[in-house]
């Protein structure tokens, strides 16, 4: 590297050697007035254009100093005030410096009270400074005067700038006290005054020969620059801006709820289009299936009518078939009645020839043979009867005559012993009369009085028994103990034509419950706790009285007591008292005694009381309660019974063998008379007869065998016989068939007669679509068969068979249909309820709901869609677009920001004849590549394809935006994300390299990654910032370019920078070179710096400030040299 | 920001290639004497990827004004943008399938049937007369 290279690349450094005149615009002098803690009065802090060091105790206020200079530079809003110590944003405010607060300060610790102010509202706030040019022997006043007119909020300010040096005593003072006037004695003075900054902005930067936009934010991010961790992280966060994208990621969030919207109402529609379908297919199911069922219910309705009209017609052909059989069978039978007749003629002509050819005798044999086996058959039967009659009789059978004789000869003997036999007979049959009919009665008796016992075998009606039951169980008294009376009680013996009187009379009493006094207790609770579910009266018996007899004649006397009962003289009192009508056989008597009663049961009572009560027949043995257990008498009877019976039995069987004895002997009688009726043997002498037969046949054999002729004519004879047999076989089976015929005539018109009533009744209908189905269904009924008037029948219920079960099969799919339809329709309006206020879930709807289906496939949706895809396409990808168009433009000027601080770079030596170069990668980080990925991915294929609609599309967008937007439950993570990704700093990974200025060659690679040491590091840093700053405030170092910057021919350059000590805490060394580096570059420092550790700065630095504040609302500053400062910190030392 | 967009073949653009082609009298002389010149393809200025992004609105409507009019010519695309706003097929040359198409595209289909015609004519009368239709063929037509 030659010295000329440098002279070129430094050229700054080195005027400054030849004439010790600093360039640029440097900080000469600082005003404040009730500037934070710096309270009442100016503080002045002199620079006098030179490396200047503020310092002072924490807390003391040298931020307030800072602060006060970048509130001159840089607009208030963009302001971090107490950066450099690192605050957070809110804690300090211009107001806060206006007003004085003061206890809000960090030092206080804890929590912040109430801030305190020094100052009212009203007090007047200015902070002056005054740079100076030496090279141009100018000076430059900026000046910015705020007061307070209220409590909070921002104060009112105003800003000015002189082209002269100004000072508060001389300038900003004995104006009075309103700023306006203020305002005015600047003007006059010849200062400009701005109510905002920007105009003055613009004016300071003219005057300071800054082109660069981005100077002052330098300037700003200097103050608070602070140890160099690594070179990407400071370039991003010192040499790059910022850029606020909250505001367009707002709007894209925005245009996408559009979107959505939109996207929403189409799924809407598409899932209620989806809904719809099937139930607007059901509907239409139904009413299919309901048509189709309408139909077979017609086809079966016609059924009827139209297979009795098939039957009609096939009746009728079948009759004419029948009328022309019936004219052929006529004929037949007439043919054949000729001919037997032609055949009957020849057989008397043969017969005759027989007669004339010795056929004579024949005949008469055949006569006789014939006449004979007649005769012979007649007493075979006699002979068989009288041979059976005279066996029972005890006589022989008449083989001969002999034995026919004898036994004639006996007759009169068997005649008389059977009349004696009958005599006997006769006798003992009545006798066993008799004695059977007196059993019989005996039977009747006892029957009759088992039956009046049976009839009542508890007495008592169940309900009452019951009751008992119940309260013995639940008091453990035996239930013999609890009688009711009746159980004691029954009308007498003998007394039974006043019974029913009786029980009328005594049923009440009879059906109270006896308890003795040792029960009575427990029965009383145990009825009155207890739900009986009837009527219970109980009678406490107490001391029994003495027994009291009945009146005779009173019904008390017709009753008897149970033998044996405790309660007897009870019962006895009971009776004689209650009980003691007199039983009035007439009424007279009854009329005549107070107390009466007949046997019908009229009871006659005390004070002219009568009753009569028929609604229970007064015989009725059921309602009888009266009389104990009967079961000894009723077992008495049936064993009396059972005797009678045994004897009746015997009496019977001896009765029956006497009526049968008398039986065979009348039989025996009438055999007699058949033995009696034959007279004569030859009536039964049957072997004599056929003897005869035999004779005559054999003469017979002989007289055929002599004559041919005979033969012949006997041959043609039975030939003839035969076919005339044969023909009359013939016409009776053709009688037949005619009669049945006939019969068939007579069914066919009858069955004619009643098709056509049938029709006259309910008539064919005319449809013919109808009358068609009906007809094929009865093809497939009948399949190979045909229909004819006989299976009309048969056919029409089996095709009405498979109609019902059609018809059947129908209803049950109607019913399903509806029931699902209806279940769709349900489901709809629970999921839709506002499109279907008017609408109900049931099938007479369908017409709604197809209206509404109707309505939204051919207008809501497309509609939808129309304004989806509108919004998709012509909104929300152009908004990403543009979203993406603005990050690639800030990537493109953070390229070119590191393509200006490489030139500048390029002009600053590193290392003896080397220079670095920055250089930039794109980022690894996951997130960001596929941020970008997923950016590009919504506008893929969009172009020339604005016309789909596109799900996809949506999906890709909306997975973007809902991460910018933030998830649900992700809100935290994809809002750091979004920052991370939407700052395009981070797109980018820096490094540097150094290069030989001659060759530019690369002499070493920086990366973060490197290792390199933290003094390395710190070293690359400042000369970045340098580089930076160079470019920025026009200081033009343009590596061998020779073109200066515009600041540079006109001298104007701003050479002012303030920085924290912290930016050098790294090592001594790199510190040392950042203040060389900045010392040649001809930069002024103003370093902040607490009391410590400023050994390494000092030899830098002519100037010091040091703020105290002892009492915490009132800082003061001291302005000494370094000497004056070295030789106080000595002196406190010492 | 260079605005891009005005250099890009539009439709009209494009039509005012074919209508240069159709005044020297090239369509019509192709008409006549096919010199396998077709089909004839003719490129388009197209957007970078670059003004694909920054000039989006633009690029879209230019695509979109080409698709539309496809017909007598078809569209050859090219994949662009995969690194600025994602893969887009976007169109780089349009191809007409004969000159009729072409003619067809320069509305001067019916111009171009009376040239045959009178061609034919000129046949009829004398067999040399075709070739120097073929000479200055649109003012022939012209003529009519």
């Amino acid at each position: 590297v030659t010295t000329e290279l440098q002279d070129t690349l430094f050229s700054l450094e080195e005027k400054t050697d030849d004439g010790g005149t600093p360039p640029g615009f440097r900080l000469h002098r600082l005003e404040l007035l009730n500037w934070g803690t710096f309270h009442q009065g100016v503080r002045t802090f002199r620079l006098d254009g030179a490396n200047s060091l503020l310092t002072g105790d924490i807390g003391s206020g040298k931020s307030t100093v800072v602060d006060a200079i970048t509130t001159l530079l840089l607009p208030a809003n963009k302001i971090e005030y107490n950066k450099a110590a690192g605050a957070q944003k809110k804690e300090r405010s211009l107001m806060s410096y206006v007003r004085g607060f003061h206890k809000s300060t960090r030092s206080t610790g804890g929590e912040y009270s109430k801030p305190v102010a020094l100052r009212s509202t009203g007090a007047l706030t200015v902070v002056l400074a005054v740079f100076h040019n030496a090279v141009l022997g100018k000076s430059v006043t900026l000046a910015i005067t705020l007061w307070a007119t209220q409590e909070a909020g921002q104060p009112s300010r105003f800003y000015s700038l002189a082209e002269a040096d100004q000072s508060i005593a001389a300038d900003f003072s004995n104006f009075g006290q309103d700023p306006a006037k203020l305002k005015k004695k600047l003007r006059a003075a010849g200062a400009s005054v701005h109510d905002t900054f920007e105009p003055y902005a613009a004016a300071f930067k003219r005057q300071f020969g800054i082109s660069g936009n981005q100077a002052m934010e330098l300037f700003h991010r200097t103050v608070s620059m602070k140890q160099v961790e690594n070179i990407t992280s400071f370039v991003r966060t010192n040499m790059l801006e910022e850029d606020n994208v909250a505001e367009r990621i707002g709007k894209l969030i925005h245009h996408f709820d559009d979107l959505k919207k939109a996207h929403e109402a189409v799924l809407r529609a598409k899932d209620q289009i989806a809904l719809l379908t099937p139930i607007k297919d059901g509907a239409a199911q139904h009413a299919k299936l309901s048509h189709e069922d309408e139909l077979a219910r017609q086809q079966r309705d016609q059924l009827h009518p139209w297979f009795t009209d098939r039957k009609l017609q096939l009746s009728l052909e079948h009759q004419a078939e029948l009328e022309r059989t019936g004219d052929r069978l006529q004929e037949d039978s007439t043919k054949l009645r000729t001919e037997i007749t032609g055949r009957r003629h020849e057989l008397s002509a043969v017969q005759e020839d027989i007669r004339t050819n010795g056929g004579g005798r024949l005949a008469a044999i055949d006569a006789d043979i014939a006449r004979l086996a007649v005769e012979s058959r007649t007493q075979r039967q006699r002979f068989d009867t009288y041979a059976e009659a005279a066996k029972d009789l005890g006589l022989r059978p008449p083989e001969d005559p002999v034995l026919f004789d004898a036994n004639k000869a006996r007759l009169g003997e068997v005649e008389d012993q059977l009349g004696e036999q009958s005599d006997e007979l006769q006798e003992s049959r009545t006798e066993l009369t008799i004695t059977r009919t007196e059993l019989n009665a005996r039977l009747t008796e006892i029957g009759k009085e088992l039956r009046s016992l049976q009839s009542r075998p508890n007495l008592l009606p169940l309900p009452q028994l019951e009751l008992r039951r119940r309260l013995c169980d639940g008091t453990g008294i035996a239930e013999a103990a609890l009688p009711y009376a009746g159980e004691l009680l029954r009308v007498r013996d003998g007394e039974g034509a006043w019974e029913g009187a009786a029980e009328r009379t005594l049923h009440g009493f009879a059906l109270s419950l006896l308890v003795p006094a040792e029960h009575y207790a427990a029965v009383s609770s145990w009825v009155d706790a207890n739900n009986l579910r009837g009527r219970l009266v109980y009678l406490r018996i107490g001391e029994s009285p003495a027994a009291r007899a009945a009146g005779e004649g009173t019904l008390a006397a017709k009753i008897a007591i149970k033998q044996g009962t405790p309660f007897r003289n009870f019962l006895l009192d009971e009776l004689a008292t209650r009980f003691d009508d007199v039983c009035c056989d007439t009424l007279e008597d009854f009329r005549r005694y107070p107390k009466a009663l007949t046997v019908n049961g009229q009871l006659k009572g005390g004070r002219g009381r009568h009753e009569k009560d028929d609604r229970r027949e007064l015989t009725d043995r059921r309602n009888f309660v009266l009389g104990w257990d009967n079961h000894d008498k009723i077992s008495r009877f049936l064993a009396e019974q059972d005797e009678v019976r045994g004897q009746l039995r015997v009496t019977e069987a001896q009765l029956a063998k006497v009526t049968e004895s008398l039986g065979d002997l009348g039989r025996q009688n009438q055999q007699l008379g058949t033995v009696r009726s034959v007279a004569d043997f030859g009536e039964i002498s049957w072997q004599l007869t056929g003897r005869r037969i035999e004779e005559l046949k054999a003469e017979k054999l002989e007289l055929e065998t002599a004559s041919d002729v005979l033969k012949q004519l006997t041959a043609k004879e039975s030939a003839v016989s035969a076919e005339l047999e044969r023909l009359e076989e013939r016409a009776g089976k053709l009688r037949e068939r005619l009669g049945a015929n006939e019969k068939d005539a007579r069914d066919i018109a009858e069955a004619i007669e009643e098709c056509r009533g049938i029709l006259a009744e309910t008539p064919l209908t005319d449809d013919g679509g109808v009358l068609a189905a009906v007809e094929h269904l009865t093809k497939a009924a009948l399949g190979d068969k045909t229909l004819t008037y006989k299976n009309t029948g048969t056919a029409e219920s089996s095709v009405r068979a498979g109609l019902t079960d059609t018809i059947d099969a129908l209803s049950k799919r109607i019913a399903r249909a509806a029931e699902s339809t209806v279940r769709l329709m349900a489901d709809f309006r629970n999921k839709y309820p506002n499109e279907t206020t008017d609408i109900d879930a049931a099938l007479e709807a369908a017409g709604d709901y197809n209206r509404l289906l109707e309505q939204l496939v051919s207008n809501d949706l497309p509609r939808f869609e129309a304004h989806f895809k509108e919004s998709l396409n012509q909104n929300t990808i152009h908004e990403v677009v543009a979203f993406n168009a603005f990050l690639d433009s800030r990537r493109q000027d953070i390229v070119n920001r590191i393509g200006e601080i490489n030139q500048s770079l390029a002009g600053i030596e590193y290392n003896p004849g080397r220079h670095i170069q920055l250089e930039h990668q794109n980022t690894s980080d996951q997130d960001v590549r596929e941020f970008g990925v997923d950016l590009r991915a919504c506008s893929e294929g969009t172009i020339g394809d604005e016309d789909q609609y596109s799900e996809q599309k949506y999906l890709q967008v909306e997975r973007l935006i809902e991460r910018f937007r933030g998830r649900e439950g992700l809100t935290t993570l994809d809002e750091r994300w979004t920052a991370k990704v939407t700052d395009v700093r981070n797109w980018f990974t820096f490094s540097a390299s150094e290069k030989w200025t001659e060759t530019g060659e690369e002499f070493e690679h920086f990366t973060d990654s490197g290792g390199k040491s933290g003094g390395q590091k710190e070293k690359l840093a400042y000369t970045i910032l340098a580089a930076a700053l160079a470019f920025q405030f026009g200081l033009g170092s343009g590596a061998g370019t020779g073109t200066a910057p515009a600041g540079k021919k006109s001298g104007r350059s701003f050479r002012f920078v303030v920085i924290d000590e912290a930016f050098g805490r790294g090592s001594d060394e790199s510190a040392r070179y950042g203040l060389q580096l900045f010392q040649r570059m001809k930069l002024q420092l103003l370093i902040v710096t607490p009391l410590q550790k400023i050994h390494v700065i000092e030899p830098f630095v002519s100037h010091v400030g040091f703020v105290a504040n002892t009492n915490g609302d009132d800082s003061q500053l001291r302005n000494m040299t370094i000497q004056e400062y070295r030789d106080e910190r000595d002196r406190r030392a010492g | 920001v260079p605005v891009d967009s005005s250099s890009w073949t539009t439709v009209s653009g494009l039509r005012a290639q074919s209508l240069k082609a159709w005044n020297s009298g090239t369509l019509l002389r192709e008409l006549l004497e096919p010199s396998g010149a077709y089909p004839r393809r003719r490129a388009l200025k197209r957007p970078t990827a670059a003004s694909l992004l920054s000039e989006y609105t633009a690029a879209q409507r230019w695509a979109a004004e080409l698709f539309a009019g496809a017909g007598t010519y078809t569209l050859e695309t090219v994949e662009v943008g995969r690194r600025t706003v994602g893969s887009n097929q976007i169109p780089a040359a349009a191809v007409f399938a004969s000159v009729e198409d072409e003619i067809g595209f320069v509305c001067k289909s019916r111009d171009a049937v009376r040239f045959r015609e009178l061609a034919a004519a000129l046949g009829e009368l004398d067999r040399s007369l075709p070739s120097l239709g073929g000479e200055a063929p649109a003012e022939a037509a012209r003529a009519g």
